[in-house]
This record gives structure tokens, C-alpha cells and sequence, in this order.
């Protein structure tokens, strides 16, 4: 898979390719969304997008479209958030280790913001202004979730973190209409993000944190006013304490814990009060 | 009957049917008393699901990791269904 970064106008733009793990988060990221044609790369000076086709007959690579832009303002329902975006072409630029210099790197992130509001028509949620970051902890309450076995069994650790109860073993994604197809952090991520889970404090918002079993699961923290963290491992009691018996406070955070195979941490992020989940 | 493996967070966990045969196997290996499930994060245990309440069973029986043949049964279950990743 070919990445181009439109970025010159006198000098050739620089090209790299995505090795096999990256073609992968690149499906990841991308599939099953509407996404930029090359075609809509604005005309200007400095970076307009960056342009992915596919250049083997690899199967995989024929799950996205021939050819595509990253890092494009787009109007359709089902496009990249402008959060997405950012973080795409975050992500797109470490792939090309030694082919675009700091310098280059540091004008993109600029102008991506630049370039994904200039073309927004009607107001979108997630490019208007942020709003001051307001913390909104609860006290650790796990009677909620245990004392009713239609509850403790229905009810996973993203319906924890979120703190909504669905009876529905909420998966990250299926609210929004795109469930994650795999478990890796970019991928649980974005579905998450699209859900409307921030990954920056913007507003009244709960503190949580993502981590990963490669390949098999993922698993929810959510940070409580008695200050530790509580989290609940599927349909098993929620509880405060980490695999080694310690509770997750003070020293100890989802980071560092005792997570069992959930070996990859994904980052923290923060649930907006109210979120709908399902 | 159906075999639950309770080893994921978010992921509903893996499910699988007992056979006829196999089904009379583990209701002969189960203890008198239920043991109970491991907590925390990975593999914890089973879950025997039996909505029809044979053999004079309740619709649901925790087993946990289980111990001695029962485990064995259990283990080889997994196993043969392509769960030995997650034990």
C-alpha cells in the first residue's frame, strides 16, 4: 500500500509504503468508512492530504478503495471525525520514519486543522470549539452492577466505564454503526471515538482508560471520586482491585496494574456524562 | 447444554454444545459442592448452561477452572473447540 504525501509544489512529494502490521491497521482504520477521493484535495500551497492506493493484488488491500485521501475535510455521514483525521495522519506520518523531516511533519499537524474546518458547512460537534475540561468523578458504587445477576451478567466493562447499564453487553462502535472488526488498541480506539468517547478532556467527562489482549479482548478502567479506579471484567463482579488483589489507587493505575493478558495499554480518555452506549 | 468458557472483559465469552454422550460425561465428573470461579481479568472458569434443567441440574452451574478430571474434560473441551490461547 502506497502513501503519497501531497505537500510540494516544485519538488516530488514524498512516497513510502505500509509494511503488513501497518496495511492492517490501515483496514483498521479505514474500512467500511466514506472516505476523500484524491479528486478532493484542496488546491493550495503546503499540504493538501495524503493519497493511499493500493499497489499489490494482496486481497487485503482490495477492502479499501484503489485509491483514497487522508487528512480531507469530508461532509458525509459515515467519514473520518475530524479527531480521526488527526489522528490518521498522526499515525500515517510515523510510518514514514526517514522520508518526510521533522520540519515537514510539523507544518502537516498545523495545517491539517486548518484545512478539515475550512470546508465544514454545517456546525460539527466535534470541531467546535472545546469546552473547558470539567472532571465529573462518582463514588465507586459496585452494588449497582453486582447485586442483580440479570444486571452483573448482562453488563460489560465498557457499560462500567461508560456507566451506562444497556443489559446488552455494550460493544465499543455499535451505537455509531461501526463496531470494531478487531481487537487492537487503533481499532477498539476508533470505535470508541466514534461512539463519542473524547480522547482529550473537552467538556463534563468521566476519566477511563483502554487496554488490550492482542488478538482476543479488550478491557475498560473507570477512575472513581474515592480515588482508585474500578472496572469490571465481563460478566463478573465490578471491583477495585487489579489481578494481584491491590486495589488500582494511588500508586497503582491501569498502566502499571496487574491487567493479566490485557498486556497492551492504549491510553486514557474521557466519556462525556450522558453518553449513549449499546 | 452449552459450555461457557468465562474468560473475556468485553467480548462476550466463547460458547460451545455438549453432545448427548459428552453432556452425560460431565454431569458424572461434577463435585458435590460448586467451586468457585477465579475473579479478575482472563480465564476464570466455566459455565454449564442447561435452560432445560436436565439431570435435575439448575439452568445455570459456575464450575470454575474445576479440579482433577472434571478440569481435564473441561480443558480438553476448550481445547478441541480452539481455546487453548485463552486458557
Amino acid at each position: 500500500m502506497r502513501v503519497e504525501l501531497e505537500v510540494f509544489s516544485g519538488r516530488t512529494n514524498p512516497v513510502w509504503h505500509l509494511d503488513d502490521s501497518q496495511v492492517r491497521e490501515a483496514l483498521d482504520r479505514f474500512s467500511g468508512r466514506s472516505l476523500a477521493e484524491p479528486a478532493d484535495l484542496p488546491d493550495q500551497l503546503g499540504f493538501r492530504g495524503l493519497v493511499i492506493s493500493a499497489d499489490t493484488d494482496d486481497p487485503t488491500e482490495s477492502e479499501l478503495p484503489q485509491r483514497f485521501a487522508v487528512g480531507v475535510a469530508q461532509d458525509s455521514r459515515d467519514a473520518l471525525t475530524a479527531d480521526e483525521s488527526v489522528d490518521a495522519v498522526s499515525w500515517l506520518l510515523e510510518t514514514s520514519r526517514h522520508h518526510v523531516d521533522d520540519q515537514i511533519r510539523e507544518h502537516v499537524m498545523r495545517a491539517l486543522r486548518g484545512n478539515l474546518e475550512s470546508r465544514s458547512i454545517e456546525a460539527k460537534a466535534d470541531l467546535q470549539p472545546a469546552a473547558p475540561c470539567q472532571p465529573y468523578h462518582t463514588p465507586y458504587n459496585p452494588g449497582f452492577w453486582n447485586n442483580d445477576a440479570t444486571v452483573r451478567t448482562t453488563n460489560n466493562c465498557y457499560n462500567y466505564a461508560v456507566n451506562r447499564r444497556t443489559n446488552t453487553f455494550a460493544q465499543p462502535g455499535r451505537q455509531c454503526g461501526h463496531q470494531y472488526t478487531s481487537l487492537t488498541c487503533a481499532a477498539v480506539r476508533a470505535a470508541a471515538l466514534c461512539d463519542g468517547v473524547r480522547p482529550s478532556c473537552d467538556g463534563q467527562q468521566r476519566l477511563v482508560a483502554l487496554v488490550v489482549w492482542p488478538g482476543g479482548d479488550y478491557h475498560w478502567y473507570r477512575y472513581h471520586s474515592d480515588g482508585f479506579w474500578g472496572h469490571k471484567p465481563g460478566k463478573t463482579a465490578a471491583r477495585n482491585t487489579d489481578n494481584s488483589g491491590n486495589v488500582i489507587g494511588g500508586s497503582l493505575n491501569p498502566a502499571n496494574c496487574n491487567r493479566g493478558p490485557y498486556t497492551q495499554f492504549c491510553g486514557y480518555f474521557w466519556v462525556p456524562v450522558g453518553l449513549l452506549i449499546r | 447444554m452449552e459450555i461457557e468458557l468465562d474468560v473475556f472483559s468485553g467480548v462476550p465469552n466463547p460458547r460451545w454444545t455438549l453432545s448427548g454422550a459428552e453432556a452425560r460425561r460431565l454431569v458424572a465428573l461434577l463435585p458435590a459442592t460448586p467451586e468457585p470461579e477465579r475473579e479478575g481479568l482472563g480465564f476464570r472458569g466455566f459455565v454449564l448452561h442447561n435452560p432445560e434443567r436436565e439431570f435435575g441440574l439448575p439452568d445455570v452451574v459456575e464450575l470454575g477452572p474445576g479440579t482433577g478430571e472434571l478440569a481435564a474434560f473441561l480443558t480438553a473441551q476448550a481445547i478441541h473447540h480452539g481455546y487453548a490461547h485463552l486458557l
